[in-house]
């Protein structure tokens, strides 16, 4: 499984540099984010809005957990069905935090995120569910780890800067 | 001296085995108010479960659904009136109970969007006829089994249903639409029944996580993100008759091991995505459909049309002669009531013995009445029990519950032959009433009545009657001409009157004066030859 999800990931990143290249997107690789930290006060010229919620697994009986917050800026292109995001992640007892970033095609979406203060990276991939009427985003991605896979849930609202 | 000994020893051991097991009896009983009843002879476990009342204006009833269900014991039905509605609650049904809700549109408990709307940590518990939204999960399951979900509504929760560690448990005819996550979601779970679900708008429909063995069946899956998807090494379950229609990524998704049909000719799943043939016309597809994921699955017998699932009769209900009727009349006929949920026409098989609770002596197969005239066989004083097995025109079955009754000692008088009284001719289309005035029963037994109107339409069964009472009916012919009604009755232990009739006229509406005018306007040379017939000139 997790084989195949590091091909899916390699495969779907290969086919989307070169188009993100022509679309001028900003560098959100690794490095990128592991350089230059995004701060949630300065707005990037390329967002489109931003995103706020929180992440959540299931624990060992099932029941979801609130794991900690999530903030993110996006970008639209292909008639608002697609895009891209940068942002952060924080656990809610704020011991641990770290960036993201990835794309969205449609109702599919990946990234990767890092893990500020350690050498932590993993990747993910999933799907999300946009509710234009009351502005939510829903998702629901497998996140790789170092050694493991896992399911994370994120429940977020969206705003739309004019 | 010591053979003295050993006789009260002895005899103290009895004694105190005898105790042991009158104690060891009795104690359930008292904790958990079931009872151990000997009846005809055979000893029976009866479950006698209370009911707990929650909202409504009942004295007594219960404000919260919680309380209700803390103060419940196991085997209790808790029932919760939609007028108090909504419950906002967080409920924890840790004791083995059915959770009954008035109606499932208005019946609702409310999570406020914190924490589970309803967490099942007991087993075989039902919840049944409810709206349940806005919880993290509408309904979480933890390590139990034999649990029923049915018939509710489960919407705009985090997810629908959440299983972990649950098995043997049926979720049937459930509508779970608009969750953010998962519409179902079990987690090591297995040997579940998912069947007749509307299973839409979610991001995931099911979203199996290291769950095997799950039959999933003639649900509808329509709008999700996927329909379904296997994660966590989900194997061996098998998925057919469902219909997958506009699942916006995938309608499914299998990276493992599972069964997506039902083997030919029951066939596979419904795919609105499938765009093979169907040259032989059997409603399968001639090629397989694949399923997206590395577990190189296949349904290999599409169907070509969306699956309409077929339910088997509702059991066979109301017996003639009530279940457990004593004196009943040595030449009574049985009868049952029963119904189809498609409205197919139905068809009885007849099991009818005496003297044995597990009757398996068929009397009549494949009978389209509802009823059976063991025709003079029965004894006097004897046990006789009886069961229908009740078939849909498609070859689902039902097997009803075994019913007994004991004949009379003596001969049962039969009612009194009745008299009809009422008007012999009318008008189509108006209601005329037809009585049996002092209809009697010489043993003063209770009566019931039975109309056949002549027209093709009955009455079936009405009463009961007291004994001299007078009983009328109404009817309302549609048709002109002339019809016998027939009436009959019957005492409360079946035995039969004679039948009587009643013949009444319905004439035609002949307007003779509209019918010349129209004949003369249709030939106006012969007015001069009409008046001069009927000298009106």
């Amino acid at each position: 499984m997790k084989k195949i999800l590091a091909i899916i990931l390699a495969g779907i990143f290969i086919v989307s540099i070169p188009a993100a290249a022509s679309l001028n997107l900003p560098r959100i690789s690794r490095r990128q984010i592991l350089d230059k930290p995004i701060v949630t006060t300065d707005v990037p010229d390329w967002a489109d809005g931003n995103i706020t919620g929180v992440y959540a697994m299931k624990n060992e009986t099932g029941e979801y957990e609130i794991l900690g917050n999530i903030f993110a800026y996006y970008h639209l292109f292909w008639g608002n069905s697609s895009g891209y995001y940068v942002g952060l992640w924080e656990s809610s007892d704020g011991n641990q935090s770290g960036q993201f970033s990835g794309w969205f095609f449609y109702q599919i979406m990946l990234g990767y995120y890092n893990t500020t203060g350690s050498n932590e990276t993993g990747g993910f991939i999933g799907l999300m569910k946009v509710n234009e009427s009351d502005m939510t985003i829903k998702s629901v991605a497998i996140v790789t780890g170092e050694d493991d896979y896992f399911i994370r849930y994120a429940s977020c609202t969206y705003t739309k800067f004019e | 001296m010591i053979k003295m000994k050993k006789y009260y020893i002895k005899k103290g051991i009895i004694i105190f085995t005898i105790l042991f097991f009158i104690f060891s009896i009795a104690v359930p009983v008292i904790n958990s108010s079931n009872q151990v009843i000997i009846k005809n002879d055979i000893l029976k476990w009866e479950e006698r479960g209370d009911i707990l009342y929650v909202g409504g204006s009942g004295p007594g009833n219960y404000t919260k659904i919680q309380n209700a269900i803390n103060d419940a014991i196991e085997g209790d039905t808790v029932f919760v009136y939609n007028e108090s509605s909504p419950y906002l609650e967080h409920i924890i049904v840790n004791k083995t109970i059915s959770l009954i809700g008035e109606d499932k549109s208005s019946t609702i408990i409310d999570g406020s969007n914190t924490g589970n709307c309803i967490k099942i940590t007991a087993d075989s518990v039902v919840v049944d006829g409810f709206t349940i939204k806005k919880g993290l999960i509408g309904i979480s399951i933890v390590q139990s089994s034999g649990n029923e979900i049915k018939n509710n509504i489960i919407k705009n929760n985090w997810e629908g249903i959440g299983l972990y560690q649950v098995i043997n448990s049926i979720f049937s005819k459930n509508s779970i639409s608009d969750n953010d996550y998962e519409g179902i979601n079990p987690i090591q779970s297995t040997d579940n029944n998912f069947s007749g679900n509307k299973i839409n708008w979610n991001i995931y429909g099911i979203l199996l996580t290291n769950s095997d063995n799950n039959n999933i069946y003639e649900n509808e899956m329509k709008g999700n993100s996927r329909g379904i998807e296997t994660v966590d090494n989900s194997d061996n379950n098998k998925i057919y008759h469902n219909n997958f229609y506009a699942n916006d990524e995938d309608n499914a998704f299998d990276d493992f091991s599972n069964t997506w049909d039902d083997d030919y000719p029951s066939g596979g799943n419904y795919w609105d995505d499938y765009n093979g043939e169907d040259s032989d016309g059997d409603g399968i597809g001639d090629t397989p459909y694949n399923i997206p994921g590395d577990g190189n699955n296949e349904d290999q017998y599409p169907l070509m049309e969306p699956y309409i699932p077929q339910y088997p009769p509702d059991p066979p209900y109301n017996p003639f002669p009530p279940d457990g009727k004593t004196g009943v009349d040595v030449n009574a006929t049985l009868s049952w009531l029963c119904n189809d949920p498609d409205g197919d026409d139905l068809t009885y098989d007849v099991y009818f013995e005496a003297e044995n609770p597990f009757p398996n002596e068929l009397v009549s197969n494949n009978q389209t009445e509802n009823s059976y005239d063991p025709a003079g066989s029965m004894e006097f004083n004897t046990d006789y029990y009886w069961k229908i097995v009740a078939w849909d025109s498609k070859g689902a079955s039902t097997v009803g519950p075994i019913w007994h009754f004991v004949t009379g000692l003596e001969y049962n008088n039969p009612p009194q032959s009745p008299m009809i009284e009422g008007q012999t001719k009318g008008v189509p289309g108006v209601e005329y009433t037809y009585c049996i005035p002092n209809a009697t029963d010489p043993d003063g037994d209770d009566i019931y009545v039975y109309w056949d109107w002549g027209d093709g339409t009955t009455s079936g069964w009405l009463g009961p009657y007291s004994s001299g009472e007078e009983i009328c009916s109404s009817h309302a012919w549609n048709e002109t001409g002339i019809f016998t009604i027939g009436a009959q009755l019957k005492d409360e232990f079946g035995a039969l009157s004679a039948w009587v009739t009643l013949t009444i006229k319905m004439p035609r509406n002949l307007d003779l004066n509209n019918r010349i005018l129209d004949f003369i306007s249709q030939h106006p040379q012969l007015y001069f030859l009409f008046t001069f017939l009927l000298k009106l000139k």
